[in-house]
């Protein structure tokens, strides 16, 4: 019998077909939904507003400033008293509040979608790789990539210890490499497990012997334990629960404490900020992903499809990623009326946009103080336009979860 | 059962040796001293120099590959990660440099204030949000069901803070029917037994401190309540939808049964897990403060505290404070994990 | 199992519900906010001051002082504490051998009866105040107050704890063990103790008043251990007031010391408590909680000023808020420019704005209550036409946005920060947080930047991080272009202001933006050792005069604390430095 090629026995694609029509459908099923509506009005006219008065109304906060105006109450009309109209009201250093409002969306906005943004991408590979990789064997070359990395990882700790970071991390890198390739090898022979204990040791005490005898004596023990290690058949199996535990990790941290230590760290500013919702946002994520995997992943086709030899990142963007996107979806747009509270709330702590930039977390942090003395609209209407934008996302997000994907809760 | 929950409980063994890594890279990441933290604009290099030395701050951070270099084994990992870690073996949380008494000390002081602001958000969230979800999911469709839906999102639209200060703006100042922070009116004394003042007034029988710790605890708490009402409404809601489409539930109608017992007596029993797994997680999450609603009505909770110790560089107290935090959230998933196998006899754990 | 928990879960609800209705406030019941206990109660006639004999008590129920502050106190034991919320309390409850005169700068005696100094000023004779006791009745004596500064001073002491740091020790008295200005403590006899030094210290007397050197019982802390000042404790001393108890984060309640040598306090009982939030705290004073309070907004200061239930006192100002200059930014090194940034400023509508009442303009370091403020300093006027012309003589024709670092920068590990060349936009470091001098600093931070922005000097807000790292970064020079901070003297002396910013001035001092100013130091140097305040009254007058001269930084405003009380309260004494004096208040009906 001549040998088939994956190419000749294409696995029909059901997953392509049936999307197509989904999305269709879905986007029927979204239009018709009143909450979607009410939700995508809000959001658009928001977004459109913000962007349009970044772009074209000009506004330049460095200058603005007028001792005369401080705290104005909003007023509609020109009077004697209120030579200028402000619909919203002043603020302390007599800037309009509406001005402010609008466009301090832009910067608002903007952290929700570029956190999100990055939650998106890094959660979303590694809750990926980690569900794929979970339920389907690694290839050869992958086993490669997977037990050169964990020497590398693993290495950094001999290898800082012994003051030769680049030489003994490259020698670990190339111990997982070589246990990959013995893997595959010598997979029945006994003999191999040895020789790769046996190097590790080796590769831990013999560069620090330069330093003294007893850092080598524990190097060389550390290079042990990581022979040990690579001479096991390490599996995907491994990847996956390392990933899910390091996100276990994140998630112990009250969000907004890992969120205020990690802009401690990075310092103040609108970008600052930004990533740091953004890596707090990782493990929900991973974790969103992971399952909508793993309750695809078994499915027939991608069983078929893994039986014949199609590779891995084929099965993966071909017939995966397309019937995980709804659960991506719906959590990216409910995620992004969590980013943006997030941001409000690091704003709010003077975390936020660098001064005098408008966001409407630091407006409101700037003029809560100053409620007791009446100025009530200094502080309504920035809360206002936060609870707004994320009704409006929440609103959609609902809809959309309503329209992909019927089944899923809360 | 039970060796489940063992194994729970040694899986979580690495989360939290991975937490108190995790603190510790941050604490060397994060720039300023603690001495400068607390002299301010008067702190000098001596200053500094000694409060690192007393605190052990001279120290490496995890591993002293100098020491090792000697030949000193003990050296090696006597740094800072190691000391905290042997102290925690001994239940030994250090002192606050700022403020030198125990962290543990404070942290058994300002805990209740928390445990005692999340547990009545909790039940004021669980008794309006269930009622609300089942109410919506019987009449789904309505316009009531409309009315709560949209309202319970408007709610976790909302920012806290911003609407704990409309409270305060509203009932605090413009009625004055509140007090606006604080957990006691000044003279109130309640005898402490519990640690929780509504608790320990309503048993000491001390009617006008009850009130006066109710008055202070309401705005907070429905404040920290709004989230995980909707939450759990929306999350009752919809359990209950996906209940009342079971067969059972259509034979409990076919028999005639009044409308009420079905509802209450067959799917409310049955739609209640994944409510359950709600609140449990919530309730995790209160508990570990809310730096936010804690500022604005000045209850003196654990957020709060560890938000002003990042700050101040107080380091034993945020390396307390937040493995406490990070122990209840993780033994809180347990707990949720494990009501699943009491309240449902299908599931079974290994 | 199953239908047992829905049961006690729906018993809960119900309690609850009911629970919650039942507490529903109800506006008839809750409008008459708890009456703080005997807040109303008449309070004995009683004579304001200290030396008075006590007056007759017949009021049934104490009387009560209740103070709101904005945060607790660190601890009681004030050798080992620096933040004013821990001296606003222990300087009710002990007291040093000199004090502050009511309101002023200069020392008088205390717990002593009077010191006096040999020629040379090297050597310090005080008589103390006979018959005193300790509130755990030990005597107050020569043994007492050796046994204090032997303890603070000598690190090998056993009641040195190694866990206690006794920073102001150290700042004050130049050191511990030999480093020490003080060599000796002798006891001449019970009552009469003898200062050795190692070198004349002009403001020793100054030094001795201060809150932090106050007498603390030596049985208490033998007894107490390294416990001593911590709330559980307390601290034992021999001022008009004795500690009660202490509530971390809540309050801490004081009674007065009857047996008093100043006369029994009129005042019965004063409670501090915490109300982290300004807003917050102007309610409780409002609501009639709290009878007095620190640190108001502006514009709850302003409402107080129009309130006939309230009053407004203020402490005399000690601080000094200003802009610095990073003299490692090439364009900063320029006298033009930085006469350019001086009168872009407008200073008189930012002070009215951001103190109001409370601010004053500044126009030295040393504030105007202080001995040694000079007064024919022509400030610079706020003219933006001006700046501009001295931006284009200085070769801005155009406006400076930008800033060039003029030497490497390094950090305290020796890494270069900023290489020389760099060029970035021009920086205007802004504060982090509410300090005791400025409420809402990011919001004067912009104002100044606006009005930079308005005379063609653009600049870029920014701050390194939180309060922390920002004071870390000054201290390490790395605070590059302009930087806003503030400063609250010690003492009250004048060495505590001027001497201590650039009396190390003859090389370039990395703490104060690399400023260098090798005369200023000579003469700064010079009048730290003469005793006689008349002969350093003009030094340091000169020196702050030669400080504007060279633009060397711009003094924005000093704040003068505000303190809002509610109108029924009489007696409170405001001090310039140290603790205010709470013994003579008297609550009105």
């Amino acid at each position: 019998m001549a040998e088939i090629t994956s190419d000749q026995m294409r696995v029909p694609d059901f997953a392509l077909r049936e999307h197509r029509s989904l999305w269709v459908d879905a986007w029927r099923r979204l239009i018709s939904n009143r909450t979607a509506q009410l939700g995508m009005v809000i959001v658009l006219v928001m977004v459109l507003s913000t962007t349009l008065a970044h772009f074209f109304w000009e506004y330049d906060p460095k200058t603005d400033l007028d001792y005369t105006l401080r705290l104005k109450p909003p007023n509609l009309i020109v009077t004697e008293e209120n030579p200028s109209i402000h619909i919203m009201g002043t603020d302390k250093l007599g800037r309009d509040i509406f001005r402010r409002v609008v466009h301090g969306g832009w910067n608002s906005i903007r952290v929700g979608f570029v956190s999100v943004g990055i939650s998106l991408i890094v959660g979303g590979i590694l809750g990926l790789l980690a569900g794929f990789f979970e339920s389907v064997p690694i290839s050869p070359p992958e086993r490669y990539l997977l037990k050169g990395g964990v020497g590398l990882l693993v290495g950094l700790l001999p290898a800082w210890i012994a003051n030769q970071v680049l030489l003994m991390a490259a020698l670990f890198t190339g111990l997982g490499l070589f246990s990959a390739f013995a893997d595959g090898r010598w997979e029945e022979k006994s003999w191999r497990a040895g020789l790769i204990i046996l190097l590790g040791a080796g590769i831990g005490l013999a560069p620090a012997l330069l330093v003294s005898p007893y850092t080598a004596l524990m190097t060389g023990f550390l290079g042990l334990l990581i022979g040990v290690l690579l001479s096991r058949k390490l599996g995907g199996k491994l990847f996956s629960d390392v990933t899910m535990r390091s996100m276990d990790i994140i998630l112990a941290f009250p969000s907004y404490l890992l969120a205020i230590a990690i802009v401690a760290f990075l310092g103040p500013g609108l970008e600052k900020g930004m990533i740091a919702i953004g890596i707090v946002g990782i493990p929900v994520f991973a974790r969103v992903v992971r399952s909508a995997v793993i309750s695809v992943v078994q499915k027939e086709y991608i069983l078929a499809a893994n039986a014949v030899g199609e590779g891995h990142s084929r099965i993966v963007f071909r017939h995966i990623l397309p019937n995980i996107l709804s659960p991506i979806i719906v959590q990216s747009t409910m995620a992004l009326a969590g980013a943006i509270l997030s941001a409000a709330a690091l704003g709010f702590l003077g975390l936020g946009a660098i001064p005098p930039e408008p966001e409407w977390g630091a407006m409101l942090g700037d003029s809560y103080r100053f409620l007791t003395s009446g100025a009530w609209w200094a502080v309504i209407f920035p809360g206002l336009a936060i609870m707004l934008i994320v009704l409006g996302f929440n609103l959609l997000g609902d809809g959309l979860r309503d329209a992909l994907d019927p089944k899923l809760k809360i | 059962m039970i060796r489940y929950t063992i194994r729970r409980l040694i899986t979580v063994i690495p989360t939290l040796i991975g937490v108190t890594f995790v603190i510790f890279i941050f604490q060397r990441l994060i720039p300023g001293d603690p001495a400068v933290a607390m002299l301010g604009e008067h702190a000098t290099q001596e200053n500094v120099e000694r409060i690192r030395e007393q605190f052990g701050l001279n120290r490496p951070v995890f591993l002293d590959r100098e020491a090792l270099a000697q030949g000193d084994f003990r050296g090696f990992i006597d740094t800072q990660y190691f000391r905290y870690m042997g102290r925690i073996l001994v239940l030994d949380l250090g002192t606050s440099i700022h403020r030198r008494i125990p962290v543990a000390a404070t942290l058994a002081e300002r805990f209740p204030a928390t445990v005692e602001l999340a547990l009545l958000a909790m039940l004021i969230a669980t008794a309006i949000g269930v009622p609300v979800g089942i109410i919506s999911a019987a009449r789904r469709g309505s316009l009531l069901d409309g009315v709560t839906m949209i309202g319970s999102l408007v709610g976790v639209s909302m920012p806290i803070f911003w609407l704990g200060l409309m409270l305060i703006m509203f009932f605090g100042v413009e009625l004055n029917w509140l007090p606006i922070g604080g957990r006691l009116s000044t003279g109130v004394e309640v005898k402490t037994i519990t640690k929780l003042v509504l608790v320990d007034s309503l048993i000491t029988g001390n009617l006008t401190a009850f009130r006066d710790a109710f008055e202070h605890i309401i705005m907070p708490a429905v404040a920290l309540a709004t989230i995980p009402m909707a939450i759990i409404a929306r999350m009752t809601r919809s359990s209950m939808l996906d209940v009342l489409q079971e067969d059972y539930i259509r034979t409990a109608h076919a028999k005639g049964l009044h409308e009420r017992i079905v509802l209450y007596r067959h799917a409310l029993k049955n739609a209640f897990m994944p409510v359950i797994t709600v609140i449990g997680l919530q309730l995790g999450a209160l508990l570990a403060g809310a730096v936010l609603t804690e500022t604005i009505f000045a209850w003196p909770g654990i957020g709060k505290w560890v938000y002003d110790s990042i700050l101040a560089r107080d380091y034993p107290i945020v390396q307390g404070g937040t493995l406490l935090i990070a122990i209840i959230f993780v033994f809180f998933s347990i707990i949720v994990d494990l009501s699943y196998a009491l309240l449902d006899p299908r599931i079974h754990y290994e | 199992m199953n239908r047992k928990l829905f049961y006690i879960l729906g018993a809960l609800i119900l309690t609850l519900s009911m629970v919650l209705s039942a507490c529903a406030p109800q506006p008839a019941a809750t409008t008459e906010a708890p009456p703080a206990p005997a807040q109303t109660e008449a309070p004995a006639p009683t004579q304001p001051q200290p030396t008075q004999p006590p007056p007759p008590t017949e009021a049934p129920k104490p009387t009560t002082f209740i103070y709101g502050r904005g945060g607790d106190s660190v601890g009681l034991d004030p050798a080992i504490v620096t933040d004013g919320e821990s001296f606003r309390v222990s300087g009710q409850i002990l007291e040093g051998l000199y004090t502050f005169a009511p309101g002023t700068t200069s020392p008088v005696p205390a717990l002593a009866e009077e010191c006096t100094a040999n020629e040379e000023a090297t050597e310090w004779t005080c008589k103390l105040r006979q018959g005193v006791k300790f509130h755990d009745g030990t005597d107050f004596n020569a043994d007492a107050v050796i046994f204090n500064f032997e303890r603070w001073r000598f690190t090998n002491n056993p009641y040195h704890f190694p866990e206690q740091v006794f920073e102001y020790y150290e700042a004050m008295w130049g050191g511990f063990d030999d480093a020490s200005v003080i060599t000796s403590v002798e006891k001449v006899d019970d009552y009469t103790v003898k200062f050795t030094l190692s070198s004349p210290m002009a403001p020793f007397l100054a030094n001795l008043a201060m809150d932090m050197f106050a007498i603390s019982s030596p049985a208490a802390i033998e007894k107490n251990g390294a416990a001593y000042g911590t709330p559980a404790v307390g601290a034992v001393g021999t001022g008009p007031f004795k500690f009660v108890e202490w509530v971390e984060g809540d309050h801490i309640t004081v009674v007065a010391n009857e047996d008093w040598w100043g006369g029994k306090p009129s005042i019965d009982q004063i409670i501090w408590r915490v109300i982290p939030d300004a807003s917050a705290r102007f309610l409780a004073l409002k609501a009639g909680d709290i009878h007095g309070m620190e640190q108001a907004t502006p514009e709850d200061l302003a409402s107080a000023q129009a309130d006939p239930n309230m009053q407004v006192l203020f402490k005399p100002p000690l601080n000094t808020v200003y802009v610095a200059f990073n003299f490692k930014v090439k364009e900063l090194q320029d006298i033009k420019v930085r006469e350019a940034i001086a009168h872009a400023i407008n200073k008189e509508a930012l002070v009215e704005a951001f103190w109001g009442a409370s601010g004053q303009v500044a126009k030295t370091l040393v504030p105007p209550s202080m001995w040694g403020y000079n007064d024919a300093i022509e400030d610079w006027k706020y003219d933006p036409e001006l700046a501009k012309q001295l931006l284009a003589e200085a070769g801005y024709p155009d406006g400076l946005s930008e800033m060039t670092i003029a030497e490497d920068i390094l950090d305290a590990d020796g890494n270069v920060v900023y290489k020389a060349g760099d060029k970035m936009p021009l920086r205007l470091n802004y504060i982090p947080i509410d300090r005791f001098y400025i409420s809402g600093p990011k919001a004067v931070a912009e104002a100044i930047a606006a009005d930079l922005a308005k005379a063609g000097i653009v600049t870029e807000l920014y701050t390194p991080g939180d309060w922390a790292t920002y004071l870390g970064e000054r201290r390490n020079g790395t605070l590059v272009g302009l930087y806003m901070l503030g400063w609250g003297g010690d003492n009250g002396d004048p060495d505590n202001f001027t001497g201590y910013f650039f009396g190390s001035g003859a090389e370039p001092i990395k703490r104060e933006g690399w400023y260098q100013n090798a005369p200023l130091a000579e003469l700064l140097q010079k009048a730290v050792t003469i005793p006689s305040q008349a002969e350093r009254e003009p030094l340091y007058k000169e020196a702050d005069q030669m400080l504007h001269d060279d633009v060397a930084r711009i003094w924005l405003v000093h704040q003068a604390t505000p303190i809002l009380l509610s109108a029924k309260v009489s007696g409170y004494q405001p001090q310039a430095v140290d603790a205010d004096n709470y013994y003579a208040i008297v609550i009105n009906p």
